[in-house]
C-alpha cells in the first residue's frame, strides 16, 4: 500500500476476467476496459470521482470481502470483483428504490424520457414493486433563466451538474442549496441562473432534472436523427451531434471523448443552431435591377455574374479582380475559391479575413518554425507544466481552449499566466497576473523577453547551440525597464516574478491572442514570443507558441492559401519551387509578385484599379470601421458579387447575390486552430434554393469556360491534397504537436531571423496620442456571438443581445452611471449611445464593446491604423480613446 | 353411373336437400346496414382521442403511442401548450388508418389513457385522403364516440378505477406545479382547454 | 451579539467585509467568516454573501451552500432571546410539543419564528444532549431542566417584565 501511487502493472479479476493494469485504475476503468457495464450516475470520465449516487457499488470477494464503490475505489493488486453477484444486484435493486421513492414517475412529459439513465437501470435491475414510500416532492420547475430549466422534483441529488460546473467550467455557477431530502440543485440565492449557459450541466445529469428551453418538449430522442458534424463558430472546431426531426433541428448533444473538446460544448455550440432556419436566410439568387436586388435563377444570376467578371478581365485583366474570402467557408470551398480567382479569372488579389491579424500567424509562423497554425494540440495543453496567455480572453473567444488550459488547472495544478488588459476569467484562476494598459501588449512581451535575458533565466542548451541568436536578443534588451512600466503599467517585479515562473517550467506553452497577431506589430509580437519560447528551451514538442484563431475555419484560409503573400499549403507566395508545382497542379501561370492586401484593395476599388469583386462568407462593410470606406469601396466597383447565407451590409451593395448553404445542409470540413480537419455533414435540407459554396464556385467557373468540376467536396479534397498535404488525413492533430521544428528554426535562425531583428523590438507609438479622449475602449470578443450567424440565433439573443457597453462598476458609480443606463461614447470619429453593463471584467480607464455588434455604430468610432507591409497589413481598428459620457 | 346420375338429377337433389335443410333454421345473416350487430366492447375499431370532463385534452405529446405501434402510423408533434409554461400538450397528431392494423397498442402504451378504440368499423371514403386523421378528426371521433372509449378502456383493464371516476375531475393527469415567474404567479393549467384550443385553431 | 432594529433598514456591511478581508487567502475561509458574521450581527444578511464572494473569490454557490447546509446560520435576524425546545424522542416522551404549542400562544410565532419586536425567537431542535434533563429547553445558553409549559411561560413573562423596566429606566 506504501506504493500506491506508484505507476505500475497490476492485475484485477472481474467477473472472473483478468485483466493487467496500471496502479491507481479505478474498478469502474477496469470494467470498461472489458467492456463490463457497471451503472452509474455520478460518474464522468473527465470528472474527479465523488461516489455520490451509491449504484455503482459492486461486490469485491478479495482481499476483503465487502461492497465498494467502483467509481471511487483504487483496484489492489489481485483484487476480485463482482459486477453482477446477486449481492450487487440487490444493493442495486434496493438503491433504485430508494431513489424511485422521490422521483416523480412523469417519464412521459419530461424531455428525458428515452434517454434517462434512471429509467434504463430500472428497467436493467430495479424492480416493479417499491417497498418503500414517502411523500414525493413538490417544488414548482425553475424556468425564470433563459435556457436551463431546474426540475428539482426529477434530480437524484448525484451532484454531476455541480462538478461539471466546477471543474470543467470553472465557474460555478449552480450549487447545492439546503440538505438532507430539501436538498435542491440551483443557482444561489434563490435568482434565476444567469452564467455562460455552457448547458454541460444538462449533458451531465443523468434524469430530467436540468433540461432546455430551447428544445422543450420538442423532441423523444428515438425520432432524432443524429448527424455528426463540427461546429462552425469558433476555431476550436468542437465535434457534436446535430440532433433533427422533420427536417428542423431540435438540439445539439456533445459527443463525450471525442473532437478536441472531448465533449465539452460551449453556449454558442450548444444553443446556437436556431441560425440555419432564420427566416432572413437567402433562398434564391439576387440580381441587380436599376437600384433593386430582385430574385433570379441560378442560370440567370450564374450568367450574370460570369459576365461582369468577365467584362472586368478583360477591361482591367486579371488584377482588375479582387476576391475576398471568409473563414465560414468549408477547406473545399475555399481550395476551389482560391483556384477560381487564380487560375479562371487570373488574378492575385485573393484576400480574406485573414487580414485581421491571424496573417501575421501565418507567415511568422511558418517562417521561424516551418509550421501552420497551433505547435501543441489541446492535449499538449492539458498535459503542460506552464501556460502563457498573451492578449487572449480565451474562454471567450476560444471557449473549448479554454476549457483545456482549465482542465490543467483543475486536475494538475498547471500555472497560468496571463498577460492581458481586461480582467479575464482565466486570470482571475491563474497563478500570475500581468494587467497591462489596454494596446501594450508588445510592450510588455518585450518586458518578459528582456527579464528572461536580464535574469539569466536563458535556457543552458539553447545558450551553447545558438550564441549568436542569443547575443542578437540581448543587444535588443539594453534599454530600462523604464521604457516598458511607462506603456504597459506593469512593474519590473511583476515581469521577472512571471519570466521566472514560466522559464522555470520543463514545458511551457505560450498561447497567443488576436491581440498579439492583431496590433500593429503583431508579426514582431509573434516573433518575440517566439523568442521567448527559444530562450526558454520551449520549442520542443511538448511546449512551444501557439496562435489562437478567432473564425472557425481561419486555418482553412491559411492552408488554401487565402491572403496575396500565401499559396495553397500556407506555403509564401516567395516560395518558387512551391508556385511552380501550384502552377503545374492548374495549368496556368502565377505571377511572381504577391497581389494586394485587404486595404489596398479597397483603395483600389475607389481608384479605379479595380473594376469587379467577389466577396463570399464574409461581410466587410459591417466588420470593418467607417473609416475603411468599405461601403463606398463596393459602390465604386463596376460589378460585385457576393456569396452569403444573409443578405448583408456587403451583399446589399451586390450585383449578384448568390444564396450559400450552411455548415448544416452540406458536407465539407473544416480545420480547426489545432490543424485538425474534420468534416461538416448534411443533417437537413437547405431553405429555397441555396446551394453549397463549392458548387456556386464550380459554376461561375463553368459559365467562365474554366471547366472546375468535381462529383463532391471529398474530390476536391482529394485533388487539393496534392499542394495541401494537411487535407490528406482527417481528424488528425496536424498541428506542430510532435513535430520537431529544430531544423526550420535553425534554418531561421540562420536567415531572416537577425535581418527582421533591427525593427522587432522597437516598440510601436502609443495608440492615439493625438486623442484628448482618456478613456480606452476595446472592441472585444463575445463568448455568445461571433458575427452574422450567431446574431441570427434568436436563442442568442435571447441569451445576450450583445449591444451593451461593458464598464467597470466602480468606475461607473463615480460617472454615476447604473446598469441600463444610457451612455454617449465620443471619439475623435463620432460618437454613439448605447446602454451599459456593469462588469468587472472591464479594468478601470477601459470599457470594452462587443466586437460583432453591428447596430450600433461603435465600429465606426474606431480609428484605423494600417499595419506595415512587414507586419502583415493589419488594419488595426480594435482599439481607440474615447469619452463617455451619461445621457439624460 | 354417371348416366343414371345425370338422368335422376341426384346431384341436384343433394344440393338442394341441403337449401330446404337450411330453410328451417334461423337466420345467420344480418339485413345490413338496417340492422347491425352488437359489437363487444374490447372491439378495436377505429382510433379516437378522448378529453377529460372539463373538455382538456387527455393527450400529453409523449409519443409513446408512436413508438409502440408496429405500422408506423402514427406522428406525434408535443409541444408547450402555448402560454402555459412546462404543460406539454400534442401540437399535432396524425393517423395514418390506411396502414393501421388495428392491434392496439397505442391504447396500451398510452400513460393518460387519452387514446381508445371505438366500435366505428366503416372507414371507407371517396377519397383516401380523408383517411389520414389529424388531431382534430381524433378528438371528433372521440367526443362522437365517448362512451365506447370508456367501455373499451374498461373492458382491456385500463381503468384502474381513477380513470372514469363518478364525481368530476378525478383522473391520472400529470401535476405541473405552477412556476413562479418572478412577475406574479401566472396560472397553469393542465392539459390544453377547448378555448385554447378554438383560439389556436382560429388564428390558423 | 448586537440587537437589530427594524430588517428593512438598509444593513452597515463595511464590518462585515472586514471580517471577510482579515480570512481572504487563507485555506478554507468560508465557514469562519460565516460565523464571525453571524457573531457581529445576530444573522447573515444575504446582501453580503456577493460581496464576500468576491472578497474571497469564492464562487458564491458555494458560500450559498455552506450557509443553508447548516442549521445554526441564520439569514434572517432573530429575536434578542433564543428560546429553544427540544422536540428530541425523550423530550418528546415528557411531553416537550405541550410546551412548544403554549409557547407559541404565548410568544405569539410560529415555530421558527421571532416577534416583530425582535424580542423572541421560538425554535424547536433535535436534540441537546440532555436526555436526563427532559423536557429541556434553552433561553439562549440557559438551560431549562425539566419544564411545563406553565413554568416555561413563567420565564418568558418574567424576560418580558425585565426587558420592559429596562426600557423605562431609559
Amino acid at each position: 500500500m506504501t506504493t500506491a501511487t506508484k505507476v505500475g502493472t497490476i492485475t484485477v479479476t472481474i467477473n472472473g476476467e483478468t485483466i493487467g493494469v496500471p496502479k491507481g485504475t479505478r474498478i469502474i476503468q477496469a470494467a470498461q476496459l472489458l467492456g463490463i457495464e457497471i451503472p452509474t450516475f455520478c460518474y464522468h470520465p473527465r470528472m474527479r470521482p465523488q461516489a455520490a449516487c451509491r449504484i455503482c457499488t459492486v461486490e469485491v470477494v478479495k482481499p476483503m470481502n465487502k461492497m465498494f464503490m467502483a467509481c471511487a475505489t483504487e483496484i489492489m493488486d489481485g483484487m476480485e470483483v463482482l459486477t453482477d453477484s446477486p449481492r450487487t444486484l440487490a444493493d442495486r435493486r434496493t438503491n433504485l428504490d430508494l431513489l424511485l421513492t422521490q422521483h416523480p414517475l412523469d417519464c412521459p412529459v419530461c424531455d428525458k424520457g428515452g434517454e434517462c439513465k434512471l429509467q434504463d437501470y430500472s428497467v436493467k435491475y430495479g424492480s416493479s414493486e417499491n417497498p418503500f414510500e414517502t411523500k414525493r416532492k413538490d417544488y414548482p420547475e425553475d424556468i425564470r433563466s433563459t435556457v436551463l430549466d431546474f426540475n428539482s422534483n426529477r434530480c437524484i441529488l448525484c451532484g454531476a451538474c455541480i462538478q461539471v460546473c466546477s471543474d470543467i467550467q470553472q465557474l460555478s455557477a449552480i450549487g447545492f442549496s439546503k440538505r438532507g431530502f430539501i436538498t435542491v440543485v440551483g443557482a444561489p440565492m434563490g435568482e434565476p441562473l444567469d452564467c455562460e449557459f455552457c448547458g454541460q450541466c444538462m449533458d451531465v445529469c443523468p434524469v430530467g432534472a436540468i433540461t432546455s428551453r430551447f428544445s422543450k418538449y420538442k423532441f423523444r430522442p428515438w425520432q432524432e436523427e443524429k448527424t455528426q458534424t463540427t461546429c462552425t463558430y469558433c476555431g476550436c472546431g468542437c465535434q457534436y451531434n446535430l440532433r433533427t426531426m422533420d427536417g428542423e433541428v431540435s438540439r445539439v448533444t456533445p459527443i463525450e471523448g471525442v473532437g478536441p473538446g472531448q465533449g465539452s460544448l460551449c453556449v454558442r455550440g450548444h444553443f446556437g443552431f436556431h441560425f440555419m432556419e432564420d427566416a432572413q436566410r437567402l433562398t434564391k439568387p439576387l440580381v441587380r435591377r436599376g437600384d433593386k436586388l430582385v430574385e433570379a435563377g441560378w442560370d440567370e444570376a450564374l450568367a450574370e455574374a460570369a459576365k461582369g467578371l468577365a467584362a472586368a478581365k478583360a477591361a482591367k485583366g486579371g488584377a482588375g479582380i479582387a476576391g475576398i474570402a471568409g473563414g465560414r467557408l468549408a477547406n473545399e470551398d475555399l481550395y476551389l475559391f482560391g483556384r477560381l480567382m487564380r487560375n479562371a479569372l487570373e488574378s492575385p488579389n485573393f484576400d480574406s479575413t485573414l487580414r485581421y491579424g491571424y496573417i501575421n500567424a501565418a507567415t511568422i509562423m511558418h517562417k521561424a518554425l516551418g509550421v501552420t497554425g497551433m505547435m501543441n494540440s489541446f492535449d499538449d495543453l492539458r498535459r503542460a507544466d506552464a501556460v502563457l496567455l498573451v492578449g487572449s480572453d480565451i474562454t471567450q473567444e476560444a471557449p473549448i481552449c479554454g476549457l483545456a488550459v482549465k482542465d490543467g488547472i483543475t486536475k494538475r495544478k498547471m500555472p497560468v499566466f496571463t498577460v492581458d488588459s481586461m480582467k479575464t476569467e482565466i486570470m482571475k484562476l491563474g497563478a500570475g497576473r500581468l494587467v497591462i494598459t489596454p494596446g501594450s501588449e508588445v510592450a510588455a512581451i518585450k518586458g518578459l523577453v528582456k527579464a528572461v535575458v536580464d535574469e539569466g533565466l536563458i535556457d543552458a542548451g539553447v545558450a551553447a547551440k545558438y550564441p549568436a541568436a542569443v547575443a542578437a536578443i540581448k543587444k535588443e534588451m539594453a534599454g530600462t525597464y523604464k521604457e516598458i512600466e511607462t506603456p504597459t503599467g506593469a512593474t519590473k517585479a511583476d515581469l521577472v516574478a512571471m519570466a521566472r515562473a514560466f522559464a522555470n517550467a520543463d514545458k511551457g506553452i505560450i498561447l497567443a491572442g488576436p491581440r498579439v497577431m492583431g496590433g500593429l506589430k503583431g508579426a514582431s509580437a509573434l516573433a518575440m514570443l517566439i523568442d521567448l519560447a527559444f530562450l526558454t528551451g520551449n520549442l520542443k514538442p511538448g511546449a512551444g507558441v501557439n496562435p489562437l484563431t478567432g473564425e472557425n475555419n481561419e486555418l482553412g484560409l491559411v492552408l488554401a492559401g487565402a491572403a496575396p503573400e500565401l499559396l495553397p499549403g500556407g506555403l509564401p507566395w516567395s516560395d518558387g519551387a512551391a508556385r511552380a508545382r501550384v502552377e503545374q497542379a492548374w495549368n496556368c501561370a502565377l505571377p511572381e509578385f504577391p497581389g494586394n492586401s485587404l486595404t489596398d484593395l479597397f483603395d483600389g476599388m475607389r481608384e479605379g484599379r479595380i473594376g469587379a469583386a467577389y466577396i463570399a462568407g464574409t461581410d466587410p462593410v459591417r466588420s470593418l470601421p467607417a473609416e475603411l470606406n468599405v461601403a463606398a469601396s463596393l459602390d465604386a466597383l463596376d460589378f460585385l458579387v457576393v456569396q452569403d447565407l444573409f443578405l448583408t451590409g456587403t451583399a446589399l451593395r451586390a450585383d449578384v447575390v448568390f444564396p450559400a448553404q450552411s455548415y448544416a445542409e452540406r458536407d465539407g470540413t473544416f480545420t480547426n486552430m489545432e490543424g485538425r480537419v474534420q468534416r461538416i455533414r448534411q443533417a437537413m435540407k437547405a431553405p429555397g434554393k441555396a446551394r453549397p459554396d463549392w458548387q456556386i464556385f464550380s459554376a461561375v467557373a463553368r459559365e467562365l469556360e474554366v471547366p472546375l468540376e468535381y462529383a463532391g467536396t471529398d474530390e476536391i479534397r482529394a485533388e487539393a491534397a496534392g499542394l495541401i498535404p494537411q487535407f490528406a488525413a482527417l481528424d488528425v492533430t496536424n498541428a506542430g504537436h510532435g513535430v520537431d521544428v529544430t531544423a526550420a528554426l535553425e534554418a531561421y535562425l540562420a536567415g531572416a531571423y537577425l535581418k527582421t531583428m533591427d525593427d522587432r523590438y522597437d516598440l510601436p507609438a502609443v495608440l492615439n496620442t493625438a486623442s484628448p479622449h482618456e478613456t480606452r475602449l476595446y472592441l472585444a470578443d463575445s463568448l455568445f456571438h461571433s458575427g452574422q450567424m450567431s446574431t441570427h440565433n434568436w436563442g442568442l439573443m435571447k441569451i445576450d443581445p450583445a449591444d451593451e457597453l461593458v464598464m467597470n462598476p466602480r468606475e461607473a458609480r463615480k460617472l454615476q452611471i447604473a446598469e441600463g443606463d444610457k451612455v454617449r461614447v465620443t471619439s475623435l470619429l463620432g460618437s454613439a449611445v448605447v446602454p451599459v453593463k456593469l462588469s468587472s471584467h472591464a479594468n478601470p480607464g477601459t470599457v470594452l464593446f462587443p466586437k460583432h455588434c453591428a447596430q450600433s455604430h461603435v465600429r465606426d468610432l474606431m480609428g484605423v491604423v494600417v499595419g506595415s507591409r512587414e507586419e502583415g497589413s493589419v488594419p488595426q481598428f480594435r482599439f481607440e480613446r474615447v469619452t463617455v459620457e451619461k445621457v439624460h | 353411373m354417371g348416366l343414371i346420375r345425370s338422368i335422376f338429377m341426384t346431384e341436384l337433389l343433394m344440393g338442394m336437400k341441403l337449401v330446404f335443410k337450411q330453410m328451417f333454421k334461423p337466420y345467420c345473416t344480418l339485413q345490413y346496414p338496417h340492422v347491425r350487430h352488437d359489437i363487444p366492447d374490447g372491439y378495436r375499431g377505429l382510433m379516437s382521442l378522448l378529453r377529460y370532463e372539463d373538455g382538456s385534452e387527455r393527450c400529453v405529446g409523449c409519443s409513446l403511442c408512436e413508438a409502440a405501434c408496429p405500422s408506423n402510423c402514427i406522428k406525434v408533434v408535443s409541444d408547450e401548450v402555448p402560454g402555459q409554461p412546462l404543460v406539454r400538450y400534442a401540437r399535432e397528431y396524425y393517423l395514418d388508418i390506411t396502414r393501421c392494423v388495428f392491434c392496439g397498442f397505442c391504447t396500451e402504451a398510452c400513460p393518460v389513457d387519452a387514446l381508445a378504440m371505438t366500435k366505428v368499423y366503416e372507414a371507407s371514403v371517396f377519397d383516401r385522403r380523408d383517411l389520414m386523421f389529424d388531431k382534430r378528426k381524433l378528438y371528433e371521433l372521440g367526443e362522437q364516440h365517448l362512451a365506447d372509449g370508456k367501455a373499451y378502456l374498461i373492458a382491456h383493464n385500463m381503468d384502474d378505477g381513477t380513470l372514469f371516476p363518478k364525481e368530476g375531475l378525478g383522473d391520472n393527469r400529470y401535476s405541473f406545479p405552477p412556476v413562479d415567474l418572478g412577475e406574479g404567479e401566472r396560472p397553469v393549467t393542465v392539459g390544453l382547454t377547448r378555448e385554447a384550443l378554438e383560439m389556436e385553431l382560429s388564428k390558423q | 451579539m448586537t440587537t437589530n432594529t427594524a430588517k428593512d433598514e438598509a444593513l452597515d456591511l463595511t464590518r462585515a467585509c472586514e471580517l471577510a478581508e482579515e480570512e481572504a487567502g487563507t485555506a478554507g475561509p468560508v465557514i469562519r467568516v460565516l460565523q464571525k458574521v453571524q457573531a457581529h450581527y445576530g444573522y447573515i444578511p444575504p446582501e453580503f454573501l456577493p460581496e464576500m464572494a468576491e472578497i474571497l473569490e469564492v464562487p458564491l454557490a458555494k458560500i450559498f451552500g455552506a450557509l443553508t447546509f447548516y442549521s445554526q446560520f441564520y439569514t434572517e435576524p432573530r429575536g434578542k432571546y433564543v428560546v429553544r425546545i427540544c422536540v428530541g424522542t425523550a423530550c418528546h416522551v415528557q411531553g416537550s410539543k405541550d410546551i412548544l404549542d403554549r409557547l407559541k400562544g404565548d410568544i405569539g410565532v410560529e415555530a421558527g419564528g421571532t416577534t416583530p419586536d425582535m424580542m423572541f425567537t421560538l425554535e424547536p431542535v433535535a436534540c441537546i444532549g440532555s436526555c436526563g434533563l427532559a423536557p429541556l429547553c434553552l433561553i439562549n445558553t440557559e438551560t431549562a431542566a425539566h419544564q411545563t409549559p406553565a413554568l416555561m411561560v413563567e420565564k418568558i413573562a418574567a424576560i418580558r417584565e425585565k426587558e420592559s423596566a429596562s426600557v423605562a429606566e431609559e
